[in-house]
């Protein structure tokens, strides 16, 4: 069987209808996470599961429309769908070259991925908020500033406290229910042949 | 049904797509001109609201999300924006006039789009505008994407709410210190995952079966008309916003 390719392969009806549930999945975690009280976000895991089964464009798609979603209902929210897009898209990216198949190789996706975040939440909160938007680590940020830290390094910072942990754990449960998903199931994403193909290679050194 | 549609009050009994344009033509409005223009855009935003009988739920969601934003990010900017002419100082704080000028305008700008949108998610019925953008050539699969999430949210809310009971009764505690609760997320996620992908599968299968990706023409259930005012509407609403655009660029090159 030849390879899948292009945006329209990836865009099968399997991607279509779990684009929706991705975008469920996304406000559900953000609501776990609420009631459990954690200090996180938590609320792209869905994306990320959907980039890295269905590569780039529907993982930015995917990130795009579900903050858009949510912003019917918060508007405030809606500068942020850019940094869920970008995110979508790099994420596919990594997942299509094979950096989602091996625990160090995700570490290191993981860590690209926080870095990017950091940088476009430091742009947009800029450009859109002058800084200080509405989340908890705004009020970090201004501590910070007028305690004496310059504007910069207080934002990169303040923004770092808050998205390296949580990308790493948006990361990590994709990972983890990729990990555990059958070859049929993969087959059926433009992205699966990635998977099956790491699990033959593995398969293979044990022998 | 016919009853029903007539029920639908103000801008709620336009075509779909006609309040779209006036949503978008509100929110260009509100973020081309200053403050001024913007506050009177967001209040023509509240009127048009109330004419169509949701003003009292668009006022309370709009003072609880957007003019929150406002005065947090109002504050902080007018506080910690590096600045040299101080209007107001207290304590540790003070209030500079570089700050206040740059917080007037982003504040203004994220309540004109802000309340736009909102108003959008009011006065729009997805349904609607789904139907009307299909029979425009929009593909029936982006916008099943759009109307389906809308129902699978509550759908998976009450799935999450079961695996949570479940693991709370297999003894996984929710409500102790930050450590536990963090463990208590994974195995309320995993199973979340696991069956809404299983739940994908089927739909597949289920959406097959009634012809989805078939490649002819299908019936609507659902029709919409689109009146001859609506179409005047939407060529006026078309005007006003060419009309602020150029007066903006004119104003623009004026104060150069």
């Amino acid at each position: 069987m030849t390879e899948k390719k292009g945006i329209k392969a990836d865009f099968n009806l399997i991607t279509i209808l779990i684009i929706p549930i991705a975008i469920a999945v996304n406000f559900i975690c953000g609501n776990l996470v609420l009631t459990l009280k954690l200090p996180l976000y938590l609320d792209s895991i869905g994306t990320f599961l959907v980039a890295i089964l269905a590569g780039p464009w529907v993982g930015a798609l995917t990130g795009l429309l579900s903050i858009a979603i949510n912003s019917i209902a918060d508007p405030s929210l809606l500068p942020f769908a850019l940094i869920a897009g970008v995110l979508g898209g790099v994420t596919g990216i990594f997942a299509r070259k094979g950096m989602f198949t091996k625990f160090w190789k995700f570490i290191v996706s993981a860590i690209v991925a926080s870095v990017v975040a950091v940088i476009m939440s430091v742009i947009v909160s800029y450009v859109f908020f002058g800084g200080f938007d509405t989340s908890g680590n705004s009020i970090l940020i201004a501590g910070m500033i007028s305690a004496g830290v310059p504007f910069w390094p207080a934002q990169v910072i303040g923004n770092f406290i808050s998205e390296v942990p949580d990308k790493f754990l948006s990361l990590l449960v994709p990972y983890l229910v990729i990990r555990g998903m059958s070859d049929r199931y993969l087959y059926k994403f433009s992205n699966g042949h990635v998977f099956i193909d790491a699990r033959k290679a593995e398969k293979e050194n044990t022998n | 049904m016919k009853n029903m549609e007539n029920k639908r009050k103000g801008i709620k009994s336009w075509n779909p797509l006609t309040s779209l344009y006036l949503i978008i033509v509100l929110a260009v409005v509100s973020i081309l001109f200053d403050f001024r223009i913007t506050l009177l855009t967001v209040a023509l935003m509240i009127v048009l609201a109330a004419v169509s009988g949701e003003g009292a739920s668009f006022t309370k969601l709009w003072l609880k999300s957007l003019v929150l934003v406002c005065v947090i990010c109002f504050a902080l900017q007018s506080l910690f924006i590096p600045g040299e002419d101080v209007l107001w100082s207290f304590w540790i704080f003070a209030v500079k006039r570089e700050g206040v000028q740059k917080a007037v305008v982003l504040c203004s700008r994220i309540l004109g789009v802000g309340s736009a949108i909102l108003l959008g998610g009011k006065l729009i019925d997805m349904k609607h505008l789904t139907a009307v953008l299909e029979e425009r050539g929009m593909s029936p699969a982006a916008t099943y994407v759009l109307l389906s999430t809308a129902n699978i949210i509550p759908q998976m809310s009450k799935k999450m709410s079961a695996i949570l009971d479940a693991q709370r009764s297999r003894g996984i505690e929710t409500d102790s210190s930050l450590l536990v609760r963090a463990k208590a997320f994974f195995p309320s996620v995993g199973p979340l995952l696991l069956n809404a992908l299983v739940s994908a599968e089927e739909r597949a299968i289920t959406l097959e079966a009634r012809a989805f990706s078939a490649p002819c023409r299908k019936t609507k259930l659902r029709e919409i008309a689109d009146t001859p005012r609506d179409k005047a509407l939407r060529a006026a609403l078309i005007s006003i916003l060419v009309l602020a655009i150029g007066g903006r660029i004119a104003l623009w090159i004026a104060l150069k």
